[in-house]
Parts: C-alpha cells; structure tokens; sequence
C-alpha cells in the first residue's frame, strides 16, 4: 500500500487545479508522482452501504444459507435478483448478529431506544450514552469508517460518508445517526452531491500542460495567503479546541490524496455519466441515489477516499415508488412509528418494493465498480470490500440477529465470493427469519420476535466480521489486537462487547471471541 | 376499528421518571429579581429616549419602562444596564462569563446573507443557479474536513468569478486594476467589509503577492484572484474573537469595537455590519453599553432585521433538518382534501410571517399565542376555511377568528407537521408544547413502561385511543399529567389544521383538558375548555417566557444554556413582564448583558 508519498493536492493546487479548471498533462504529474517514490500498487477500499429498517428477510434470503450461489440462484430471489449478473463476486455472510439489540426487556441490550442504540452501536459496537437519550445518546466510540480512514487515507483524512437524500442526523435526533468521528461525537457528512463532485472535479487531470499560466501560479499564492492568515490567528491564545480548528485546517493546506490515478479525469466522469449538469439536477431518490453512488466510483477511481460510506434516508417517502407512508412507519407494517395494531393495507408489498429498490441501488453500485478496469484484468470492483448492511434484520421486530448483509468483490482475493457463508455453524439450512408471519391476518403480531428470527440463531458477533473488513483493507493493530495507527498486527478486536448482552451492563470491556472468521477467506 | 400500540421510536414517547421534577431554572422568585444581587450594571440611565423610550433595560425591577408606542422619542426611563450578574434568582444561575469559540465559522444561511450585501451574489448562475452556500458543508462547530474546506473554495472562486464577469463586478473594483494603488485601495475598502475590520499592512502586503507573480495575470485575472482568497480566507469564513484589552471590572477579555459590530450585525441582520456601524467600529464607538444599545436599536428597524428573526424563530421552535417541522409534508389526500402537495411549503413560510410580523411590529411575548393574524395563499386557505379563489400564490395577511385561531401554535405549519399523514397526534402535539414552549424536561420512558399493549376497543376518537395506549401506570403520570391534555386541546385541529368538531374515527371532538403550564411539581392542573384557554395560559407563563429568553441568549452566543447565561436570562425574563413588553426589546435587551462585550478563553 501507498501512504503519505505524494502530495498530489499540493501539487494541484499548485497547478491552479483549484483555482480554475486548469488542465495539465496527466504524464507530467505522473513524472512527478515518480520522482517522489510513488508505487503503482493498487490501494484497497472499503465501501459501505447502509439502508434503515431491516427487510422483509425471508423474501431477501435464499433458502441456500450456505453454499455457493450462481447467477441463477440469484435470479430467483424475490430480492435480490437485480445482483444476479455480479453472483461470481458476491459473498453473502450468513449467521451474523449486530450489537445491543433494543428489547421491552433489556436483556440483548440497552433500553434506550429500538433505533438510536442500533445506530449509534452499530458501527462501533460500544453503548450509547447518556443511556436514557431516546433522542439524544450517542456512542462512547468511534465508528469503523473513522477507524480505517485513520490508516488507510495518506494524513489520516476523514472518510467520505455521504448521506443520500440529504444530512439528516443531529444532535436533536440520533436515531439514523451511523457516522461518530469521536466517542459521542456525530459526523455529519455529506449530503449534496454537488459538494462531493466538486471535490472531485479539482482532482482531474487531463489535456494541455498549464502550470506557466497566472491561474496556476496565483492558485498556490492563494494558499499561501490563507496559510499566512491562519498562522496569525496561531498566535492568539486560545482554546485548545480551537488551536484544534486551525491546526487541522492547515492540515487541509497539505492535504495529500494518495496515488495518482490517470483515470481521474473528466472523460471518466463523463463515463460514468457524471456532469454539472447531472449532478446540480434535483431529483427525487432515484436520481439521486445513483448520482450519489458513481461519485462513490469517482471517489475511488480518484482515490479521493479509500473509505466510502454512504446511506440511504431514514423515514423517507418513497414517492418514486408511489408510497405515500415514510419507510419507518411501513418496516412496522401499521404507517406510523408505534408497534402493534392493524396493519396497514397492502403494506407487505410496499415493504418488499422498498427492498427491491434498495436491491437495484446496490446492484448499480456494483456494476459501476466492476466497469473500472484496474490491471491484471481486475475491476475497481474485485479490489475492494464493499458491503450492504442493514440497520436491522426483520423492521417491525427489530431483531439485529440474522442480519441481511452482502459482500460484493472480494478485496483483492482475500475473500471467498460466488458463496453464501453460515458463520454460524454452517449449516446451509439456516432460518431466513418470519416477516411474512405478520399482518397475515390483518394485525401484526402481538409477540414481535416472532416476526425475527429466534435470537440463539444466526447471532455470531458482527465485530469478528469487522476484523475481516479491516484485516482485507490493509488496517493493522497494536499489541492489544486493537486497531492502531502504526500498528503491525492482524486485528482481532474490535468495540466493547463482541457479546450483546453485555450492553446492558457496566461490565468492563470484554471480548469474548477475539479473531476474525476465517471461513469468510478465500484462502 | 381495532388497535393496539405500544409507542416505540420517533413517536416521542415521554414518560417522565419525575414529571417536573429536574425543572431547569425555574421561574419562582422572578418578581424579586433586581440588579442588585451581583449587578454590574445600572450604570447609565435614561438612553432609551433615543428611540421612544421603547426598551425596557431597567436595572432595579421588573418592568418599569416598556411603553410599546416606540413613537416619538420619549420616555427612556430605564437605565441601560442591569442585565448581567442577578445572582441568586434561578436555582444554578451563576454570575460569570462563559467561554465560547473564538473562531467560529458563519453558519450556512449567514454565508448567503454576507455574499449577497458584500457582492450582490444571490445565485451562482455557473453552478446550478443555487444558493452560495449549497457548495457549503451543512453547519457544524468541529474542524473542517477536507470536503468543506473544498466548499469554500469552490464557492469563493464560482462567487469572484461570476462577479468579475457580471454587473456586480463594481461592488468589488472600480478603478483600473493595472494600477497598483487601484488594488491597494480595493483590498483595503473590501477587505474592511469582508473581514469587519481594517486589514494590516502585513495582509495586504500577502494579498499583494498576486500582482507579481510569472507570469503576470491581467488585471481582471488579479481582482479576481484576490477576491477569490479573500473569500477562502479564515479571517472572512469565521468571525474571529481576538482583542486582548481587559476589562478592570470583571478581568474579563474586552471584545474590540469591530467584533462587537460583528456580534451585533451577525445577531440582529444574519450578515456583516452596514456602513454606519463599521463606522462607528472604526471610531471606537461601541465599547459602552449605550454605544451598543443605539446601535442595536437602529439596527432592529432596519428591515434586515426580519432575517436575523426569522432565524431565532427556526431555533427556538426546532425548525431543523430531521425535525417534525420539515419531515411530515403530506397527508392523506382522500381524507385531507385542503391540504394538496402544495400546501407544505407556504404552511411554513407563514411561521416566518407570522413571527416576523409579531416582532418587527411592535409585538410582545402574548401576541406570539394570541394574535389572529394569518398568512395564506390558494394552497392553504381553505385550511382556515377562507375561499382559496380569493387568494395567489404570495401569502396574504388575514385575519381569523381570535376564539378560534390564537397565535403560531394554531397554524397550519405547526398542526400540519406535529401530526402523521392520516391522523391527528396529540401526543406528539402535546409534547411539543410541553418541552419545547414551557421547558419541563421529558426523560425517556423507564425501562418496560413501553411494554404493556393497551387494550382492544373501539375507540370513537384518537382522545380515547391515546388515553387506552398511555394508560399503563408508567405512562400515565406523564402522558395523563402533562403531554396528553395539553395536545387534547388541540384536538379541534385535524391532522392538517382544519378545525374539526368531530373526529375522524366518529366520536365527537373533546377539547377539554386540565393541563398543567408550570414546571412546579406542585403545580395543579388549569381546566381549560378550548384552544384560546391553553394559548392564554402560556401566553402568560413565566416559565414560557423563561425558555423564550433562554433561547434567544443561546441563540444569539452559540452556546448551549448554563448557569452563567442563566443569570442573563433570569433578568430578561423579568422584562418580558408586562403583557406591553415588545418582543424585539428583548434583543436590544441582551445587548445589554456584559457577556455581550466581554469574553473569556476555554480552556
């Protein structure tokens, strides 16, 4: 892997890439990139998408819960057919259970709130506190994203998580909250995709050489301004907090953006069907989402980010599909956010129709990531991990066992694809849950877990799977086995508690099973 | 009809371990309050004559002064001061200056407001034709990370570049830019509005560096490279707290004359200070608390004024992303057939009429619950039951029923939202005005108090189906005590705002309840029979007030409410007394507060 060699923004914004669109000749930066001892190695990403509220899990699974699965196994899922095409290089991870899991009880996990806990845990697999902040708790962790971009973006940069349909987390309303840059801290994101195309355009590099224009030139005398203006504001006492805000903005001055790729440029964006004009177009979800997602291949054929995580709406209207209930109220089959009652009518199709849709949004990531070639006849695709997850398995039981999450590419060969894989004890006739038990007889049931799947099923530690993810990109840990910038280790632990049950406690930290699953490699 | 529910997320579900009980400041005592107990103030009188002796600063008592004619330049009875340091009134009120960011970046909707009176930039025809600042980030207080650093490049160079091409080009340079006086001078006299201060010699010796490069620009490619790194510069993003002078009073750090103009203008106008009161920053004229008030008093009659309102409104009421106010925007069109798609948008604009019209109009805290003045255009008339014939697509003051439609809280935009897409929520409703109008904290529900299902019946209106799901013993203290009576009330609004008398599931509407307006946990229920009874019982709430004041103190210092602030509030609170107390008193108020001149550094 490549870190920290070239300061291809620096060298950018010399040129006056970002002052103007000022083009320059791909081969002389590569020269530079040279000169500076860059490698043509090509860097691993992880890509993450996330959707709210579960599925309809035994329409989502294939009864096949391990084993391999062909284009024709996948053609026949009520779900997820739209991924056929891509089955050689998918890896469904069967078995997997997320932490602290929301029950009346408390005995899976906090009783904070069935979304905020899941939210703020997921990604981080610590609690949520204050732990009565049904609104307002956040994690006392930081989430993966932060986690690998600190070792996988040169500088340590902040991973790009966008937020389609628009930033909708805050501190006033945690419950679709995934992205915390530190412990109880919330990381908005992005929301426009104008804002990340622009972020993007300034990295293009193509056509005639013009580092001798005044556009060029003045670009890096401007940064040497804003330098110059922040060095005096250095030297007022101040907060550390904010001598934080400044020292990190003049990190941003030197901000390096990894390897050079000759395929950032307009004619790929424009292959991708990425323009000004497409991406200012204000459309509903369904022009947005892939809008969104080839920046995410941008970003990446870039290598802007090596950490993408990106989200779809949370208590979203999918008029697009001519639902006129938010997405929250339907996943409890009654329209609105209370549990139990009649449900609403014809609300298992709208369900499902939701999950197609996600479906096809995730089957056009992974086809636009399989259409960059990357050498040795590899697709940006095959060397990354990218990954849909699920906020929750069934909606209206809220169960974080059995989760619904698929692997596409295996990162550069160190996972198995074209396989469904049962972490949980193998076995290739695992339950794929009972969402369609409820609202059979007109009201959903009075026992939710029965919609679920029973919670000793399917309930290996969604941690372990993490270590997989961070051990495929390249993420190394200390002596502790925890993931550490400078760290030389495989990781083997990751959050808190690897155990659910633990949440509710004030129980030390613990994991119970370090390591990560090995069935999952390819080797 | 058969339902059964147990309330889960996003339904605000409060049950409250103590009802009441861990009430933030309360309000008893208020009357005695007085600048005396830690007072610094009381140390000027008689300035409000100045402006009709409108402003209520009184430092000894609770409203002395507050004649709301604001007509003819007399009266200024009170003095000027007495705001900061009433120890002792709120139960953690704490006399002190809290420590706040000394480089915090412009919010968003500040960003649109500065480029368009510094450059008469609304619309950046080369991106989209949007807003300036939808190329920003969404606001946040942390550090910038590398793609809202880029937001503000890219809208620095899209801003100077459209203003060097267009018409506005003037409002930047209007000399010869081959001459290298011409961009001395130009630096200076934008750099001075940009930045709210005088640029040093060091600066425009950095900027200058622009005009001797290799190879040399032409004299547009110049301009507008400086005004591109103007626009990046961190000196304009942020609002930037430096001065060092301290105050012998309080050892506290003195705020130059320019970043109290910059406070003032970014408080009251959302934007950068106008011609008059850079002018009075560069005399040093806004270092006495007089200074200030006479800035503040002629800045609040300036109709930038309505900006700065309106953005108070959005944060005392909660008008944000991920709220209720902007996630519930349809309803069930075969049983709302008054609220079409189009409704939503003008529904909330009124909110922003409304409170704009109380507050620049000379109105007080009552008028906020109790006035009959409406917005509507054709989308939304017919909600208030006006002929939406009569009406186009502009919001047209009216005026409704005051029996029937008292204040904000009776208006589409709040019944519409705090409402699901088929049916009324009370609860939701209720909560509301228990949390965010009177300030009586809600904890989340104990473990289990969401688990027993509420009996099967038939409930002839959504009153009787809340009552049965919150009727369990966990749920009933705090839904039956405070958050359910208080959004029966409003029953006789439906889920889009139209008045109902009978209810959609067939039973009539019962809009009575004993509702409980005080965070006293002694407090006994008020009956009350009707909206106008619960919008009169707030209207004349200490503790409404209370929140109100704490809010705007909060919003106006980008801090979150502390003891420190508390104390300033308190003594606010006291003003807005009188039911003749204009509300927009209450800004010029708290320019008054020494927390608005002084600062101290975190640690």
């Amino acid at each position: 892997m490549t870190t920290k060699l070239f300061s291809r923004r620096t060298l950018l914004r010399g040129l006056g890439g970002a002052a103007v669109a000022a083009p320059f000749l791909s081969s002389v930066a590569e020269r530079a990139a040279k000169s500076q001892g860059m490698t043509a190695e090509i860097p691993k990403r992880l890509i993450v998408y996330f959707t709210h509220y579960g599925c309809l899990t035994d329409r989502w699974f294939p009864a096949l819960s391990h084993g391999a699965l062909s284009s024709t196994d996948y053609m026949n899922m009520q779900t997820l057919s739209p991924l056929a095409p891509y089955a050689q290089k998918l890896l469904m991870v069967r078995g997997i259970r997320a932490m602290n899991e929301w029950s009346f009880q408390g005995t899976l996990g906090q009783t904070t709130d069935p979304h905020t806990q899941v939210c703020g845990t997921y990604f981080t697999c610590q609690p949520v506190t204050p732990s009565d902040g049904k609104f307002t708790a956040t994690p006392t962790g930081r989430s993966l994203d932060h986690v690998c971009a600190d070792q996988l973006n040169p500088n340590g940069a902040v991973p790009l998580f966008m937020q389609i349909g628009g930033v909708n987390g805050s501190s006033s309303n945690t419950q679709a909250v995934i992205s915390f840059d530190q412990p109880n801290q919330i990381f908005p994101g992005v929301g426009s995709p104008t804002q990340v195309w622009n972020s993007l355009t300034n990295l293009f590099g193509s056509g005639a050489m013009s580092a001798d224009t005044y556009a060029a030139v003045s670009g890096q005398s401007i940064v040497d301004i804003v330098h110059d203006d922040l060095s005096t504001l250095q030297r007022v006492n101040m907060s550390s907090a904010d001598q934080k805000k400044l020292s990190d903005w003049v990190d941003l001055l030197h901000q390096t953006s990894g390897t050079m790729s000759a395929q950032c440029t307009q004619d790929t964006a424009t292959g991708l069907g990425l323009t000004n004009q497409a991406v200012q177009a204000n459309g509903d979800i369904s022009q947005v989402a892939p809008i969104m997602m080839d920046l995410a291949v941008l970003t990446a054929v870039c290598d802007a980010n090596r950490v993408i995580f990106m989200k779809m709406p949370p208590n979203y209207v999918y008029k697009n599909l001519n639902l006129t209930t938010e997405s929250h109220g339907l996943s409890h089959r009654i329209g609105t956010a209370f549990m139990g009652g009649s449900c609403l009518s014809g609300v298992m199709d709208m369900l499902h129709s939701i999950d197609v849709f996600y479906a096809q949004q995730f089957a056009y990531l992974v086809g636009k990531l399989d259409g960059v070639p990357e050498g040795d006849g590899t697709t940006l695709l095959d060397n990354t991990a990218t990954v849909w997850f699920q906020e929750m398995s069934d909606g209206d039981s809220h169960n974080l066992n059995n989760l619904p999450i698929l692997q596409a590419g295996g990162c550069g060969g160190y996972f198995k694809t074209g396989w469904a894989i049962n972490v949980d004890g193998g076995s290739a006739n695992m339950s794929v849950g009972n969402s369609d038990g409820d609202c059979k007889n007109g009201s959903t049931l009075s026992n939710l877990d029965d919609a679920g799947t029973p919670s000793t099923v399917a309930s290996q530690p969604i941690n372990r799977y993490f270590c997989n993810l961070m051990n495929a990109v390249g993420v190394k840990a200390d002596a502790t086995g925890f993931p550490a910038v400078g760290g030389t280790q495989p990781v083997v632990n990751y959050g808190k508690y690897d155990d659910t049950t633990l949440f509710n406690t004030n129980q030390p930290a613990t994991i119970k099973t370090p390591g990560e699953y090995s069935e999952l490699r390819a080797s | 009809m058969i339902k059964k529910r147990y309330l889960v997320a996003g339904a605000l579900s409060a049950t409250l371990t103590a009802c009441g009980a861990d009430v933030h400041a309360p309000p008893s005592g208020m009357g005695a309050m007085s600048g005396t107990a830690g007072g610094t103030g009381g140390t000027t009188g008689g300035s409000g004559g100045t402006t009709g002796g409108s402003l209520n600063t009184g430092g000894t008592s609770s409203g002395t002064g507050g004649n709301s004619s604001g007509g003819g330049g007399t009266g200024g009875t009170g003095g000027s001061s007495g705001v900061a340091g009433s120890g002792g009134i709120a139960s953690d009120c704490a006399p002190g200056i809290p420590a706040t960011s000394q480089v915090p970046r412009m919010k968003d909707a500040a960003y649109d407001a500065v480029v368009n009176d510094l450059l008469g930039v609304t619309a950046l025809a080369t991106a989209g034709n949007v807003k300036p600042s939808a190329l920003l980030s969404p606001d946040s207080d942390g550090s910038l990370d590398d793609i809202s650093w880029n937001g503000y490049q890219k809208a620095a160079q899209t801003i100077a570049a459209e203003v060097m091409a267009g018409t506005n080009k003037a409002k930047f340079i209007s000399c010869d830019g081959s001459s290298a006086d011409c961009l001395t001078t130009t630096l200076k006299t934008f750099g001075r509005k940009a930045f709210r201060r005088p640029l040093t010699d060091t600066e425009v010796t950095s900027f200058m560096r622009l005009n001797s490069l290799t190879p040399k620009g032409t004299p547009d490619q110049v301009a507008q490279a400086m005004l591109t790194a103007l626009l990046e510069s961190p000196s304009f993003i942020m609002l930037p707290e430096l001065g060092q002078n301290q105050d012998p009073a309080s050892g506290a750090l003195a705020l130059t004359s320019y970043e109290i103009a910059t406070r003032l203008s970014f408080m009251l106008w959302g934007s950068v200070p106008d011609d008059t009161l850079s002018a009075a920053a560069d005399a040093g004229m806004l270092t006495t608390k007089d200074q200030i008030l006479a800035q503040a008093q002629r800045m609040l009659k300036d109709p930038r004024a309505a900006g700065g309102v309106t953005s108070f409104l959005h944060y005392y009421a909660g008008i944000t992303a991920g709220s209720h106010w902007v996630n519930v925007t349809t309803h069930d069109p075969n049983k709302y057939p008054t609220f079409t798609d189009a409704s939503y948008t003008p529904a909330m604009a009124e909110m922003d009429s409304f409170y704009q019209d109380v507050v620049l109009n000379g109105g007080s805290f009552k008028d906020m619950f109790l006035s009959p003045n409406a917005f509507v255009n054709k989308d939304t008339a017919a909600i208030y039951g006006l002929n939406p014939a009569s009406y186009g697509a502009d919001l047209t003051k009216v005026t409704l029923d005051a029996n029937q439609r008292p204040g904000f809280l009776t208006r589409a935009g709040f019944l519409s939202t705090f409402s699901h897409y088929d049916t009324t929520s009370p609860i939701l409703r209720g909560a509301f005005i228990i949390t965010k109008v009177l300030g009586i904290p809600l904890g989340t529900p104990p473990p289990g108090a969401e688990q027993t299902a509420p009996p099967m019946g038939d409930y002839m209106t959504m009153r009787e189906e809340i009552d049965a799901l919150t009727a369990p013993d966990k749920c009933k203290s705090c839904h039956h005590g405070y958050i359910n009576p208080a959004g029966y009330v409003l029953e006789h609004y439906d889920s889009v705002g139209t008045w109902q008398d009978t209810d959609p599931l067939g039973g009539p509407i019962d809009g009575t309840g004993n509702v409980i307006v005080s965070a006293d946990p002694n407090a006994t229920p008020v009956a009350m029979s009707s909206p106008l009874d619960l919008m009169q019982a707030i209207a004349a709430s200490d503790q409404a007030k209370f929140v109100y004041a704490q809010q705007l103190v909060a919003f106006a210092t980008n801090r979150v409410p502390n003891p420190n602030d508390d104390c300033v509030v308190a003594t606010l609170t006291s003003n807005m007394a009188s039911d003749s107390y204009p509300l927009v008193n209450l800004i010029a108020d708290y320019t008054q507060a020494d927390s608005f001149r002084l600062r101290t550094v975190g640690k």
